[in-house]
């Protein structure tokens, strides 16, 4: 990374895809899988990081990729391929980690592991009693 | 449009000559006032990371001011060396997973 006045450069691949995400109290959200770009008047700016194998599988490619997004779609309720997606208006800081200004709460859930919760988790006996 | 559309696109000059792929993208960050250098900002596309070999700029040895242990860092470098940075402004458009530039192949760095 280089810094400048006002502004650094990063290199998106190295330093922010498959970074950590973590909430504001420093619990662990997802990774970085991909992240959506917008064109405006000014030219592309990155919108908001893009987490789960939906994101993940088009970036691997090939075969193993697709596999990957198929698997996702099979696994979720509905028939959203849409990934886990957070604005980055709920970025408060970059580092060796990416931390939110948000609780992970507050975040729509990601569905394939909700899915996993309900339809996996849930049915171990005993399961109730683990924390969150 | 996704980071993963770039990446891995190949890259074409204006003679329709190709520079190779995409290995990065390098992104330019407006730090809002009182933000340090790790702090939130906007991220803008400055420029396309291309060269026809991935290894060195995969581990961040296209960018200068990245040392490593010698010899890596000579290997490396010397692999990254054959890396070009391509300013966004020079893309004419994107077709799929080829992009092609405004200028001539000796002219895109």
């Amino acid at each position: 990374m280089t810094a400048g006045s006002g502004s650094r450069t990063v290199d998106a691949g190295l330093c922010l895809l498959d970074r950590q995400i973590v909430d504001c109290d420093g619990a662990l959200v997802a990774k970085v899988d991909d992240l959506a770009i917008e064109e405006s008047a000014a030219g592309f700016h990155v919108v908001a990081l893009l987490c789960g194998p939906t994101a993940l599988g088009p970036r691997l490619g090939g075969r193993l990729g697709v596999w990957v997004v198929a698997m996702a779609r099979r696994l979720r309720p509905g028939d959203d391929a849409r990934p886990f997606t957070i604005p980055l208006s709920d970025v408060r800081r970059y580092g060796a980690a990416i931390e939110l200004r948000v609780r992970v709460e507050d975040l729509p859930p990601l569905r394939l592991e909700q899915w996993l919760e309900e339809k996996v988790v849930a049915q171990i006996p005993g399961s109730g009693h683990a924390p969150k | 449009m996704r980071l993963s559309d770039l990446l891995g696109a190949e890259v074409r000059a204006a003679d329709g000559s190709s520079l190779g792929t995409v290995h990065d993208v390098r992104l330019r960050q407006e730090l809002g006032s009182g933000l340090s250098a790790e702090g939130a900002g906007s991220f803008w596309v400055d420029a396309l990371v291309v060269g026809p070999g991935a290894l060195g700029a995969r581990l961040g040895y296209a960018r200068r001011e990245l040392g490593g242990p010698w010899p890596l860092d000579r290997l490396m470098a010397r692999l990254a060396r054959r890396s070009v940075v391509i300013d966004v402004r020079d893309v004419a458009e994107r077709d799929g997973r080829v992009i092609r530039l405004r200028r001539a192949a000796d002219r895109a760095s």
